[in-house]
């Protein structure tokens, strides 16, 4: 079988839809199959996913530390869209302190990039998978 | 159809104007695609054809509308846009009503559009 390489970009939200859920679930299975996960990219809704102090109950899948838990086993890039981010409530230590706000929520693990990342991961991945619904 | 045809990315836009941030992230990635010399092309199906329509008023909705970034897309080198026909017999338009240049385009040509495109993303 040959190894192909993906590009995910996940574009909708956790609980809100099963776009996060479904992606892991298909990283795993890549992954389990021998293919390589280039970058998870977070886009539009998706990059709710990335709010480090969601806290769903305890009988229920935490889907933001499935995501680092299976980003830290495999080495992934979790690549948080900054804008859509910003627009979301969605900051780092830093982009907080240069916003004058008082508290920031980026999840550990993840990282605020630019647009180019996704045009970039989908030049050179083998297929690009977009989860949004 | 003309013959540059095949798209490293076709942005699909399949919402009506002013409703969400969809269009405007659809756009965002469009232009930046085009910025890392990727062949851009851009859809509008169904109610999405209604992005195109001229002298939209966001202000009056405390929006910002994404006008003034389809406008911009000739900068970017993004000069193939194609529309549903089907979209504008339904919303009684012709693509002289259209703010941008357009090729209307009738369900095999837009599948084939889609075919050949190295990868598609809907907003």
């Amino acid at each position: 079988m040959t190894t192909k390489t993906f590009v995910l970009n996940i574009a909708g939200a956790p609980y809100a839809s099963s776009a996060p859920l479904s992606a892991l679930r298909f990283a795993k299975a890549a992954l389990a199959a021998g293919h390589k996960i280039q970058r998870v990219f977070f886009y539009q809704e998706g990059v709710t996913l990335a709010n480090g102090l969601s806290c769903p109950p305890q009988d229920e899948i935490n889907l933001t530390k499935e995501w680092q838990k299976l980003a830290a086993e495999h080495q992934l890039e979790l690549a948080v869209c900054v804008a859509a981010a910003h627009k979301r409530g969605i900051v780092d230590a830093k982009e907080a302190a240069r916003y004058g706000l008082e508290h920031h929520n980026l999840a550990e693990g993840f990282v605020l990039t630019g647009l180019g990342q996704l045009v970039d991961g989908m030049a050179n991945a083998d297929r690009t998978v977009t989860f949004n619904s | 159809m003309k013959a540059r045809d095949s798209f490293d990315l076709l942005v699909v836009f399949t919402q009506p104007p002013l409703t969400a941030s969809l269009a405007k992230e659809g756009l965002d990635l469009s232009l930046v695609n085009s910025t890392f010399e990727q062949r851009t092309g851009l859809i509008f199906l169904g109610a999405g054809v209604l992005q195109l329509q001229q002298n939209q008023q966001p202000d009056i909705l405390a929006l910002k509308g994404t006008q003034a970034m389809l406008q911009a897309l000739g900068l970017y080198d993004i000069d193939q846009l194609f529309v549903d026909e089907q979209a504008l017999l339904d919303y009684s338009l012709t693509t002289a009503d259209l703010l941008l240049p357009t090729e209307s385009c009738n369900p095999l040509q837009l599948q084939k559009l889609l075919a050949t495109s190295r990868n598609v993303l809907t907003f």
